[in-house]
């Protein structure tokens, strides 16, 4: 969730952010009230986008085992809720970074779970792009 | 630069009344920043 916390540099950049997951969109709009966060949110159960995009599957020694959940559990009972997963728990996510003319600036592929890419990448490869803020905002479809 | 396959572009995602969307409809006419979560919870 770091690229919501720079949601407005990347505005000022000339990008919008959008998350998509790949559970139905009833989880897709719960993440969102549960984060409570205004980036529009997707949904793809049926992975077809991941696997198109080349995204990548855990291993299942990547993904934490239930002891490495110990201190992920003491901060659920500080105010998270614990639930079932809510999508496909082996499949791995990433970053793109996409020109207004579908031009790949930059593509993170995450090898592992909590594998993310460096902000600073993402930054850089908007300002390649050399796009300016438009005054026109779009209504996200996903709001 | 590379860009986003045309299957990918029309590959479709959902928003969150379940309706239909090509992706590509994300980048059309700004640029965008896609990140692809794990799972919702």
């Amino acid at each position: 969730m770091q690229l919501h916390r720079i949601r407005d540099e990347l505005h000022a950049l000339g990008a919008d952010l959008f998350i998509i997951g790949n559970g139905a969109p009833h989880f897709a709009r719960a993440f969102r009230e549960d984060l409570g966060i205004t980036t529009p949110v997707y949904a793809d159960p049926s992975l077809r986008t991941y696997r198109l995009l080349k995204f990548k599957r855990a291993a299942k020694d990547t993904i934490p085992s239930l002891k490495t959940y110990g201190a992920a559990l003491r901060a659920l009972r500080q105010g998270f809720r614990q639930g079932r997963v809510q999508g496909d728990a082996w499949q791995l996510g990433g970053v793109l970074v996409v020109g207004p003319d579908g031009t790949l600036a930059y593509r993170h592929a995450s090898a592992t779970a909590g594998d993310h890419p460096p902000v600073a990448e993402v930054l850089d490869a908007l300002k390649r792009l050399g796009l300016k803020e438009s005054v026109h905002l779009r209504e996200p479809s996903g709001s | 630069m590379d860009h986003i396959g045309a299957e990918a572009a029309r590959s479709v995602v959902l928003d969150l009344e379940g309706k239909p969307h090509p992706l590509e409809t994300l980048w059309k006419g700004r640029a965008a920043v896609l990140a692809f979560v794990r799972h919702f919870g």
